[in-house]
């Protein structure tokens, strides 16, 4: 129980830091200094000082949807195993109430950035909803070959396995563990589905429906955003080490993640939005073989 | 063998099950109805009560007969009265089509029902041609596709209360019926364990149907009633995935951790899709009656004018979409536990897997939907004159609010129940969530406040006249998901282009037909016309030919009658 506390409280210290690695490495990349890699410490600490103006056209939706939208991440990060040990509240199960909770926090963004009556917020939050909706499927996808695969119902049973003798068998888990780094990449809005950096709003999806938040409810929005990316950047390192790898080196490898995703963004162009879906097609066709494959395996 | 004796529990409470949303959602809509009227329609009033309670009392007969022809007259009954109330404004020509649809419907289930009872009383059944029977008898009622098609036209055209019983209590009644011909009841026929493949196919494959259908077809449309009723096929589906599982995992032996809850998801979801989408058709007809319009795309910013409606329409919504902490979350959790379960053991891999990929891409579009209507009709600016709009009479909010306070008490009980009964730690977690939301208010409150600010209008890039019409409608919003099913949903595009170098209007307006209509239904009735068209030949208006018709008729019995 302790160690779960301890881990459960490194993360929620470490998500911001996670960012701050992966913005250094695209500064990196493009051969700037770039910020310090605890930057978004700073701005939270500067925007919970300050004041949230509101429009005249927002309701109590657009007030509370912060709030909400981080309650139900903070709760999907308690049913997450963390480091060695296994989650805070586990159950058979408990995965989907782990994605369920992640898609309730959509929900309330979607609703605030809608709320204000801007065209911005308005064509972010549309296309946030379109691709939200595909990758539920490869996430679920993956998810049928995890349970197939490790013949457990928890999502602590999922992520943790002890390598096999036979290297074929880890073919499968690679296929989906690719899917699961493209969901990681269209859920935290990463090249090439979105493009963070951009100040052109036409580009963008998250950054565009949060453009109206200010002060702590940007802070809010912002922290449960690092949340996320530490959480999906844990599920990957978790698919794609074994037990006693993560045991000690889940918080390193983690933070790792955030530099390997940095490459990834630095690497590669933003696509046009229209072909996105495709990319996502083929994220579930990776899900759906490693399924397959399992299947047959077995 | 008789293969459910593990699942023998009480009739009583299983025909409860039923009875509650029929009566809950009943009385509510009754409430909310007693507003709703108003106008010209209240010098109709008698008739929709009587139609109204007609229904109710119906309902109340199918699940509460003990034997099938005291079911079926109530089953027919019950499509009798229901449709007065699809015909309620009969002067409009849609509402008389929808009425018209409706009958057809209801009489073509009824009989595939008589035929499937007939057969099923035979000394040797042809067990699966009874279920499938069976299965269009009821799935015209329940709505899978392509029987779908009365849903969409009759939830529009009928009264809202109407409509929320209808979509709310009705139509799960079909599974009902399903479940008392071949599952529990006294009706209870004694069906072999080889039907059991034929329910889990059919089942899986109608159910993902309706689910993935459903929620498509409802996501691009712009009446907030007929979008619900779409959603309401969805819910269907999503219910009979359930079944299926459970059909599978008593196939594949696998009761307590496959079986049994997979099926009690199913019946749970029956109980919150009716509070749930009950309080969502209140709020349309809450909307309509305080507007005038259903139209999204002309509606917007009324939870300012409303804000009580508007807030329970949000938090419904919320729970129609599946996800935690309310209760449809609840139910559709129990079927992917099924799902998991069956994976996790080895059995039925391939349904199982089409169960998860199938409602968790329904699940994705279902938010988007609901975030679509909630933030089309209640958030942002107006795009029509709302100026004298205000809150509905008490008592529509009042009949919204208890079945809401139901769905709250639903999640919370059947947390409870699994946390003290099976130990999942759900009601702790669910006390987390809640506890989380409390503890950020709290801390949004208490942090320092910062230079105070009036309220201004949004910044949109500076532009100094922002107006309602630039913020994006319900149907653009709901486009780019649209357009990644075009091939499926293949929306009907008028656009008026921008022309020259002083343009004056452009428009545009995107219309997505049902496909059950258009693409099934329209063309096989219209060979049917064709081919009937040939018996005119025998309708020629002569009196010598009817006469010489009825001459030859005689001889041929009585040529048959001496022959044999």
């Amino acid at each position: 129980m302790t160690g779960m506390l301890l881990n459960l409280a490194l993360t929620l210290a470490l998500a911001p830091l996670l960012t701050g690695l992966l913005n250094k490495t695209k500064a990196v990349f493009a051969g700037r200094r770039g910020a310090s890699v605890f930057q978004l410490y700073y701005d939270l600490f500067k925007l919970l000082r300050k004041s949230s103006p509101r429009s005249l056209s927002s309701t109590w939706l657009f007030d509370l949807a912060p709030i909400l939208s981080l309650a139900a991440l903070l709760a999907a990060t308690l049913v997450f195993p963390l480091g060695h040990t296994a989650a805070l509240v586990a159950f058979s199960g408990d995965v989907v109430v782990f994605f369920y909770l992640l898609g309730t926090s959509r929900f309330f963004t979607v609703l605030g950035a809608r709320d204000v009556a801007s065209a911005f917020p308005d064509m972010g939050s549309a296309r946030e909803v379109q691709f939200s909706a595909l990758i539920e499927a490869i996430v679920f996808g993956a998810l049928a070959f995890l349970a197939l695969m490790s013949r457990e119902s928890t999502l602590t049973g999922f992520l943790s396995f002890t390598p096999g003798e036979e290297v074929a068998a880890a073919v499968p888990l690679l296929l989906a563990a690719a899917a699961m780094f493209v969901v990681l990449l269209a859920e935290n809005c990463r090249v090439p589905f979105d493009d963070p950096e951009t100040h052109l709003e036409l580009t963008m999806i998250h950054e565009a429906m949060i453009l109206d938040n200010s002060g702590p409810d940007l802070a809010f929005i912002l922290y449960g955003a690092s949340l996320k990316l530490w959480l999906f950047s844990a599920f990957c390192v978790r698919m794609l080490f074994p037990d006693p790898v993560v045991a000690f080196g889940f918080f390193p490898l983690t933070l790792l993640m955030g530099v390997v995703v940095g490459a990834v963004e630095s690497s590669m162009a933003r696509m046009r939005f229209l072909k996105t879906p495709f990319v996502l097609a083929g994220a579930f066709a990776l899900a759906v073989l490693a399924l397959v494959l399992e299947a047959m395996a077995k | 063998m008789v293969y459910y004796a593990a699942m023998d529990f009480s009739v009583a409470h299983f025909s409860a099950l039923f009875l509650a949303p029929t009566c809950v959602v009943g009385v509510l809509a009754a409430v909310h109805a007693t507003r709703y009227l108003h106008g010209e329609e209240l010098r109709r009033a008698p008739w929709f009560w009587f139609y109204f309670a007609g229904t109710l009392l119906a309902m109340v007969g199918v699940v509460l007969s003990p034997n099938m022809l005291l079911f079926l007259l109530a089953w027919e009954a019950m499509g009798l009265f229901s449709s007065g109330l699809v015909g309620f404004e009969s002067e409009s020509k849609a509402s008389r089509l929808a009425t018209w649809i409706y009958l057809l419907a209801c009489h073509a289930g009824a009989v595939c029902l008589i035929l499937a009872g007939v057969m099923a009383t035979r000394p040797e059944p042809c067990w699966p041609a009874v279920w499938y029977l069976a299965l269009v008898g009821f799935g015209l009622k329940i709505g899978f596709p392509p029987f779908h098609v009365w849903l969409p036209e009759a939830h529009p055209a009928a009264p809202a209360p109407a409509s929320a019983v209808m979509s709310g209590a009705m139509i799960p009644l079909g599974f009902y019926g399903l479940l008392a011909f071949f599952v529990v009841g006294p009706m209870r026929l004694s069906v072999p364990a080889t039907v059991l493949p034929h329910m889990g196919w059919s089942l899986l494959v109608l159910g993902s149907a309706a689910a993935l259908g459903g929620i498509l077809f409802a996501l691009p449309q712009r009446n907030i009633k007929r979008l619900l009723a779409f959603s309401s096929v969805e819910n269907m589906g999503v219910i009979a995935l359930g079944l299926s599982l459970a059909a599978w995992g008593l196939h594949a032996r696998c009761l307590d951790t496959v079986a049994w809850p997979a099926f009690i998801g199913a019946l749970l979801h029956v109980l919150n899709h009716a509070f749930l989408k009950g309080g969502l058709f209140l709020g349309a007809g809450s909307v309509l009656r305080m507007t005038g319009t259903l139209d999204m795309d002309n509606l917007g910013g009324l939870m300012k004018k409303m804000p009580g409606t508007g807030t329970l329409f949000t938090l419904n919504a919320l729970g129609l979409s599946g996800l935690p902490p309310l209760n449809a979350f609840a139910s559709e959790f129990l079927i992917y536990l099924a799902a998991f379960k069956a994976l996790a053991l080895g059995q039925c891999v391939l349904p199982a897997s089409a169960v998860l990929v199938v409602l968790s891409l329904t699940g994705g579009v279902a938010a988007a939907t609901y975030t679509k209507v909630v933030s089309a009709v209640f958030l942002g600016e107006p795009r029509s004159d709302i100026s004298k709009v205000t809150e509905t009479p008490k008592r529509m909010v009042f009949a919204q609010a208890v079945l809401f306070a139901l769905s709250l008490l639903t999640s919370f009980a059947v947390a409870g129940w699994a946390q003290f009964k099976f130990g999942y730690p759900v009601l702790t977690l669910t006390g987390i969530f809640y506890g989380l939301l409390l503890g950020l208010w709290a801390i949004r409150r208490l942090l320092p406040r910062g230079k105070e600010h009036p309220r201004r209008p949004t910044w949109d890039c500076g532009y100094a006249a922002p107006t309602a019409r630039m913020a994006w409608t319900g149907t653009a919003f709901s486009q780019p998901l649209a357009d990644t099913f075009e091939a499926i949903l293949r929306p009907r595009v008028h656009v008026k282009h921008v022309k020259g170098l002083f343009p004056g209007d452009s428009a545009i307006a995107v219309e997505t037909d049902d496909a059950g209509v258009t693409r099934f239904w329209g063309p096989i009735f219209h060979v049917c016309a064709r081919l009937f068209q040939r018996t005119h030949l025998l309708q020629n208006g002569s009196l010598h030919f009817y006469v010489l018709l009825m001459i030859i008729a005689v001889a041929a019995l009585l040529i048959w009658g001496a022959l044999s």
